[in-house]
């Protein structure tokens, strides 16, 4: 690639003479100052660094500095501001920098740790938060720091022991109190943990967060009308104090499990458009589909990228994201996420997307994977990469096509089982005439966040025993298998457990039964696209595609489900199932043996996304949504004009100046961007400087910067600071800075993103402009305003392209070929220092 | 005998006049007095600034030693005419005619 490459300066310095006072100057350097106005200037810089005022503060330290660039105080001092103004990098390098100089002691080393764990250098925070308390061991804050380390490094066992040193040290320490509680919640030890945040919250009853740890422990203690109260006012607190916690979703969780879901749904809406929040739009997605309201659930759906633990889980794949661009004669593959039950619901969708033209493959996840219909390839694991056109999460399919209640596809089986399967379980499968064959599973995987509700112990289906006429089948694997060994007296079941070494087996089993009874199990959902008869039991509260109190299932034709009528009030729904065994109609009974159900084929009505209104589908005013883009996953606001349709649609933002900013750019650059919104290019720009640069944000809109620090943290962005921005008074507005007031000491770059403000930020960076002579690429509304920057621009000796690009890119990520923006462009400036040699071609570019 | 022609140099003269006016602007006479160290830099970068633009014209031009020189001339001549002092004028010419010598 090629560069820009900087002359070398000319020697000037000697000759241009600085007055002194023998020459009649008009100023003297400074003599430099006393320690004592040193401290004065240490104390005023601190006094207005904790009234956020940075700029000032910084200001006042590096005018000090400059007369005593050796003092480590003021040094320290530098650090500390530029930590509280979440430039942790710098922080990090000024408070070394005061070490070199020769401070020492237990408060460096403490910051030196949290700053070195805010960079993400794990094991330098650790060495230095261990010399703190070597420094001075009665620190609690030290000791609390080392948990906080090790908590970053999952060492959960430590860390909790390092928080009891704390507690004991000082008894009151909020933080240190509510992180044991959470240690020992994860250790299950939930009394402990209670009483711990019952500490924390009489040592400050007004943070929202003691409140809202404990409701989660509260419930988990089944204490449900606690923890609701709980959570009632962990919320009250957190809008009070503009406070960065998501304390409405636990909330809305309880009230959507007590079966409050208008009222759920009612406080989601009233808060995501203020302060959007990944997992409340997860809970959010959750809710509506649980209310059968399809299309706004699989809109917010997409969120759960966001979360853990898929956001762990996620990939980076090298292709284009299907979201409904034409299929005919291209290959689609299908991705998997989540529990198996979930693959099954969902692979049905590949019938569909064949009737639409594609080829469609799959990742062979279990033997059963070739017997869905609609598969044409299975791609074994460790097999090379196969081409493919396009590649789609499954549980997104539903979104993309149209979904609603009324449209599942829902014709069954929509799987078969391979011959020699059945040829090999039939003969373990023979019963008496007149006897009915029922499957049992009573429990799930224990590793599932809610097994322990969902699942049965075996000793509370003593009940069946008694049904007369059912000869029990186990089908039980994973941990509670052993319990299968030895079932509950009279509940004899032929044992098959033990021999289902795949699932492809568990089908060919299920086919061979009547009448499959079972948890909320991925057998469940076998059965169910099995076509064959299966009984759920499902604990309050159901999952969400369980829907609320229907007996049916519009995914599954065949199954019945039983509910608890009270959370944990498993008795109640084995009585219920014994019954309808006990009191089933003869023929009913006879209808079950040997069956082999279909429900009617139809075909329903798909609507795949095929405009850009369909792709926001379900969007309301003010709410965020997520789509795919070039450079990761995003966050955004469909609601901002054309940037809004343009990621909806295309999957990117003016990547035409993203091109030519690629080819400029640099490892190990740092570059400021100033109003990157959401973050649809701060993304690219990350990625272009590499691990060794560092982009600086500044954003002070609350709902963008909100986002935009989410989009960070789910891309995993380890080089960028997010500039802290200080609360202006009672209001959402924050106020900004100049770039001057930063006081950077490298930049590469300068973007001005919003285009609202270009010439504003330009005015404070005039400094910054001499000092360090960034590049600088501008966005630009109109004409008028790229020949107001190109004047300010020549000000500073800079020479100036006029940049002009077509909103569409026909080259865009998701591969659409029409124009939402009928021939409209973008305009923006792109100004380089003059001094600097331009040997890379400017395309597109008008030098003005 | 063939005339010579005279070279016509007011195009040249009237680019090293633009250089200087520009310098004028940025960094007027009375800057020479800041003692601050921002100064320095300023006047560092315009004068490389300055230097590159009078490389492009070269470039573009084809400037021999006489027109070299000559640009040279009308700059230092110029800054004199804005304020500058001697030392400050022949200083910055310097630095273009330098740049200039390299190409």
């Amino acid at each position: 690639m090629s560069v820009l490459r900087r002359l070398l300066p000319t020697r000037l310095g000697s000759q241009l003479k600085v007055p002194t006072e023998r020459d009649g100057g008009c100023q003297l350097r400074a003599l430099p100052p006393s320690i004592d106005e040193c401290r004065r200037v240490t104390a005023d810089a601190t006094a207005l660094g904790a009234a956020g005022r940075w700029g000032e503060a910084l200001a006042l330290i590096v005018s000090a500095l400059e007369a005593a660039p050796e003092d480590a105080e003021l040094l320290s001092a530098r650090a500390r501001i530029l930590f509280d103004w979440g430039r942790y990098r710098e922080a990090l390098e000024s408070y070394l920098e005061a070490e070199a100089k020769g401070l020492r002691g237990a408060p460096l080393e403490l910051q030196l740790g949290w700053s070195y764990l805010y960079t993400g250098d794990g094991e330098r925070a650790e060495a230095r938060m261990r010399q703190a308390i070597a420094a001075k061991p009665e620190s609690a804050l030290a000791h609390y720091g080392l948990a906080m380390v090790l908590r970053a490094q999952h060492r959960r066992d430590a860390a909790a022991a390092s928080l009891e040193r704390a507690v004991d040290l000082d008894p009151d320490a909020f933080d240190a109190l509510l992180e044991l509680g959470n240690c020992r919640v994860e250790q299950n030890e939930v009394l402990a943990g209670e009483a711990l945040f019952r500490r924390a919250i009489a040592v400050d009853s007004e943070r929202a967060v003691g409140w809202q740890n404990l409701g989660v422990v509260l419930e988990r203690e089944r204490r449900f009308d606690e923890a609701l109260a709980a959570f009632e006012r962990a919320e009250v607190l957190a809008a009070q104090n503009a406070a960065e916690l998501d304390a409405f979703v636990n909330l809305a969780i309880e009230l959507g499990d007590r079966g409050r879901i208008s009222a759920a749904l009612a406080l989601c809406e009233r808060i995501l458009p203020q302060r959007p929040s990944v997992h409340g739009h997860s809970v959010y997605s959750q809710l509506l589909l649980a209310a059968g309201k399809f299309v706004e659930g699989w809109h917010h759906f997409e969120f759960r990228w966001l979360n853990e633990p898929l956001l762990s889980a996620r990939f980076r794949f090298a292709g284009t994201a299907w979201a409904g661009q034409d299929l005919h004669g291209k290959t689609i593959r299908l991705r998997l996420e989540q529990g198996l039950g979930d693959v099954i619901q969902f692979v049905r969708y590949a019938t569909v997307l064949k009737s639409l033209g594609a080829r469609v493959q799959i990742p062979g996840f279990d033997a059963l994977a070739g017997r869905f219909f609609g598969i044409d390839q299975v791609i074994r694991a460790g097999a090379p990469p196969e081409e493919c056109d396009y590649h789609v999460n499954l549980p997104s399919l539903p979104r993309i096509l149209g979904t609603e209640l009324a449209s599942i596809p829902a014709s069954v089986p929509y799987l078969d089982v391979a011959p020699d399967k059945l040829a090999q379980w039939a003969p373990r499968l023979v019963a008496a005439e007149h006897v009915l064959k029922v499957g049992l599973v009573w429990a799930g995987n224990p590793a599932h966040r809610r097994d322990r509700e969902r699942s049965i112990a075996l000793g509370m289906l003593a009940p069946l025993a008694n049904v007369s006429g059912v000869r029990w089948y186990s089908l039980q694997k994973g941990s509670r298998e052993e319990d299968a060994a030895a079932p509950t007296p009279g509940l004899d079941w032929v044992n098959l457990g033990p021999d289902l070494s795949d699932f492809s087996d568990t089908a060919a089993v299920i086919s061979l039964l009547d009448l499959i009874l079972c948890v909320d199990t991925a057998v469940a959902h076998l059965a169910g696209a099995l076509g064959k008869p299966v009984w759920m039991l499902v604990a309050e509260p159901a999952d969400w595609r369980w829907l609320k109190s229907r007996e049916d299932s519009p995914w599954y034709p065949t199954m019945r489900i039983f509910r608890q009528n009270a959370r944990g009030d498993w008795r109640g729904v084995i009585d219920r199932v014994r019954s309808a065994l006990q009191e089933m109609p003869r023929e009913a009974r006879r209808d079950l043996i040997g069956s082999d159900r279909r429900a009617p084929r139809h075909e329903q009505p798909v609507q795949p996304i095929a405009t850009v209104e369909d792709a926001l589908r379900g969007h309301k005013a003010g709410f965020s949504a997520v789509t795919e883009t070039r450079a990761g996953i995003l966050q955004y606001l469909p609601d901002e004009p054309d940037s809004g349709a343009s990621l909806a649609w295309y999957g990117e933002w003016r990547q035409s100046e993203l091109d030519l900013l690629g080819r400029l750019l640099r490892q190990g650059e740092t570059v400021l961007e100033v109003g990157p919104g959401v973050g649809a290019q701060a993304l690219f720009l990350a990625g272009a400087i590499g691990s060794t640069g560092h982009l600086i944000l500044y954003e002070g809109r609350p709902l963008q910067r909100r986002i935009l620090q989410q989009n960070l943290a789910a891309n995993r962005i380890s080089n960028a600071t997010l500039l802290h921005a200080r609360p202006h008074g009672a209001s959402a507005s924050i106020v900004m800075g100049t770039v001057d007031e930063l006081q950077l000491g490298r930049l590469d770059w300068l973007k001005l993103t919003d285009e609202a403000t270009a010439i504003e930020v330009l005015e404070g960076a005039g400094q910054t402009l001499w000092r360090l002579r960034p590049l600088w690429l501008s966005a630009a509304p109109s004409e008028p305003v790229v020949t107001a920057l190109r004047d300010r621009a020549r000000e500073y000796g800079y020479r100036c392209w006029r940049i002009e690009t077509a909103l569409f890119n026909p080259k865009n990520f998701n591969r659409r070929r029409d124009d939402i923006f009928p021939g409209r462009t973008a305009l923006a400036l792109l100004a380089i220092p003059e001094e600097v040699e331009v040997n890379v071609a400017l395309d597109g570019c008008v030098e003005l | 005998m063939a005339i010579l022609k005279i070279f016509d140099t007011r195009e040249l003269e009237e680019f090293a006049i633009v250089l200087a006016n520009d310098l004028g602007r940025r960094f007027p006479p009375a800057s020479e007095a800041r003692t601050d160290a921002g100064a320095q830099h300023q006047i560092k970068v315009i004068l490389e600034g300055l230097a590159m633009r009078a490389v492009r014209y070269h470039e573009q031009r084809k400037l021999g030693v006489y027109k070299k020189a000559k640009l040279g001339n009308a700059f230092k001549w110029k800054l004199k005419e804005l304020g500058y002092s001697t030392e400050f004028a022949e200083t910055a010419t310097q630095v273009i005619i330098t740049r200039l010598a390299l190409k």
